[in-house]
């Protein structure tokens, strides 16, 4: 018995499934499989949304509490996977401002002229200083950026995963990223790294 | 953009990064552990065998969330004395265990019922259409802007008056009681202040800052419609908010290590303020209130949202604002966020099962909680609505345990002892 995930859009119906009976019954195998199908989905968001930590896995699993407490509650009105990630959003909420337990293992950054601008050193030091920034901005404009730049979604999508008016998401989208480029850009690695600033 | 391609580089480097690879065994692990966590009993169950434990070392304050949407519940204090601000900047200290009811919160009529303790009252200076008023079994008492208190016994009442002057209704009788005088109801006799009763040295010191319409500066006006003002907390709440926010004044010994007043009070003078905005909702412009609260940071902004998402009924999405809220927030306005999802998830969404899965995430039952009493009474609710019987009677013989002298006790005893009870009033 396996329940299909996927995105729907305004314009999808939403078909009951069958399986919904069982979640909502509080069947275990049932919610079982579903939470091994949000997972991968479920930890790569949050690996988004908070950046490398080593408290990864508690997040995720307490996303998973918190969706499995939600699916007696479902009712197929929205995708699962749209519930999923609100779910998770509002997790990566409560870890922001937390320690990150565990250390996460950073690299000392290679200097700029031992590295080929290719590798994967330099890429990892990049993106290890895209999260730090991200680490520094207002929670909001973080998410707003994850869900939109990151996960590509749209504004309108992305509003719908935090309850909030698009205009309200476009707003953060654009002061997240406004103070992402202002932080940035004043980072010589990082420019010399992602070849920015070639179109001043 | 000026910098596209270094953010398109960093967005696409993003993208690609994937957390570490989990095993199939490690995810089966996080699955069951999951799974796991959620069927575990409730922490309100689970607290009933330690609670002997946990209220030791508990505070309470019992009566956080007497916010403008909680007018008309009644409430016991807990504890310890009771703190809190109305909409209006009034502010009402209870001794514990007073057992009282705020009526109407509104600017033109504020109405506080008190069927027994003691309480202090810290009005703020009226203006002519605006009235307080204090009912009490024997006497009710009106207000004009002034420190009093009013203890409440089974057979009398005592109005102390601090500061200012009210006038005491026995009846058609009116008695006009000054500053440094006491009226017993009984006795009907007005004589010199030479007690000063429960919260006295309270009152004397409120009077002592108490102050004229005129010269109230508008940053003293509360903060959070409602916030409970126990000093230590409020230290370390406002120590805790992640952005600048107006810090009000001392007026009140409650409140006289909260903080300086601020010294350059131009800086927070130039946007509206969270006193402010509050009050866009109760005048009906929640779309405005909500549009300005979504573009501030931080956990009491999160609260406008969600009550200005309420007063648009949006019931959903204010339950879930108010517990992003809670995320965000500590001590008794933690728990006042909370509370306030579980009662919008039953009252308006009408979602009794809603309302208990917020309660038991948050260990809004516990003892020693702030808003324990509260939350307890609405899960017991939720668990009737929810058709959850046999819960339902269970945990209100729990209630009745914890909170015997409650106003609820009556009601709790019909629906422990299996009598057709209708819903509370």
């Amino acid at each position: 018995m396996s329940l299909q995930l996927r995105v729907i859009t305004n314009s999808d119906p939403i078909v009951p499934d069958r399986r919904i009976d069982a979640l909502r019954a509080g069947d275990r195998k049932a919610t079982a499989e579903v939470l091994r199908e949000l997972l991968p989905f479920v930890r790569r968001w949050l690996h988004r949304l908070l950046g490398p930590r080593g408290d990864l896995d508690d997040a995720t699993q307490d996303a998973l509490t918190e969706i499995s407490r939600a699916l007696p509650r479902y009712e197929g009105r929205a995708s699962l996977k749209t519930l999923a990630h609100r779910i998770t959003v509002r997790t990566a909420y409560r870890y922001y401002g937390r320690k990150h337990g565990r250390e996460v293992l950073s690299l000392v950054p290679p200097a700029l002229e031992d590295v080929d601008p290719e590798s994967k050193a330099m890429s990892r030091e990049a993106l290890a200083r895209l999260h730090r920034c991200l680490e520094r901005l207002p929670e909001r404009r973080r998410v707003a950026f994850v869900l939109c730049a990151i996960e590509g979604m749209t504004p309108q999508e992305a509003a719908e995963v935090e309850g909030v008016s698009a205009v309200a998401m476009r707003s953060r989208l654009m002061h997240a990223r406004a103070e992402i480029e202002r932080r940035l850009s004043a980072d010589p690695y990082v420019v010399a790294l992602t070849g920015g600033r070639d179109e001043e | 953009m000026k910098n596209e391609p270094m953010m398109r580089k960093l967005v696409e480097l993003a993208r690609e990064d994937e957390p570490p690879p989990l095993s199939r065994e490690e995810a089966e692990a996080l699955i069951d552990a999951a799974l796991e966590e959620a069927e575990r009993p409730s922490p309100a169950r689970r607290s009933v065998r330690r609670w002997m434990v946990a209220v030791a070392g508990a505070a309470a304050i019992a009566a956080a969330a007497l916010m403008t949407w909680f007018v008309g519940d009644a409430v016991q204090s807990t504890p310890e004395p009771t703190a809190l601000e109305l909409p209006s900047g009034d502010r009402l200290t209870a001794t514990p265990g007073a057992a009282f009811r705020i009526e109407r919160a509104e600017a033109a009529e504020r109405l506080i019922e008190i069927d027994g303790g003691t309480m202090l009252f810290e009005v703020v200076p009226l203006e002519t259409e605006e009235r307080f008023l204090v009912v009490t079994p024997h006497v009710r008492v009106e207000v004009r802007g002034t420190v009093f208190s009013v203890e409440v016994e089974r057979e009398r009442s005592r109005v102390r008056v601090f500061a200012g002057r009210v006038d005491v209704f026995e009846g058609s009788r009116r008695t006009t009681v000054d500053a440094d005088q006491v009226l017993v109801s009984t006795t009907r006799a007005l004589a010199s202040l030479e007690d000063d009763g429960p919260l006295g040295e309270l009152g004397r010191e409120a009077a002592r800052h108490h102050t004229t319409r005129s010269s109230i500066d508008p940053r003293e006006l509360p903060i959070v419609i409602g916030e409970p003002a126990r000093a230590e907390e409020t230290v370390a709440a406002i120590a805790e908010e992640a952005e600048p926010r107006p810090v009000r004044a001392p007026r009140g010994v409650a409140l006289t290590e909260v903080a300086e007043a601020p010294e350059t009070p131009e800086v927070i003078a130039t946007e509206p303020d969270e006193v402010e905005v509050r009050g866009w909702i109760v005048r009906g412009e929640a779309t405005r209130a909500l549009a300005y609260a979504d573009a501030h940071e931080g956990g009491s902004w999160r609260m406008i949202e969600a009550e200005a998402l309420r007063a648009s009924g949006r019931f959903q999405e204010s339950v879930v604002e108010f517990e992003l809220a809670a995320s965000a927030l500590s001590g008794s306005q933690k728990a006042t966020a909370v509370f306030n999802a579980a009662q919008v998830s039953f009252r308006e969404a009408r979602n009794p099962a809603g309302a208990i899965v917020i309660l038991d995430r948050w260990s809004a039952t516990e003892p020693g909680a702030p808003l324990e009493e509260r939350a307890l009474a609405l899960r017991v609710r939720a668990l009737r609505a929810a058709g959850r019987t046999d819960e339902a009677r269970a945990q209100a013989r729990y209630y009745l345990d914890r909170f015997p002298r409650s106003g609820l006790s009556t009601w709790m005893q019909g629906l422990a002892d299996g009598a057709a009870v209708g819903e509370p009033e």
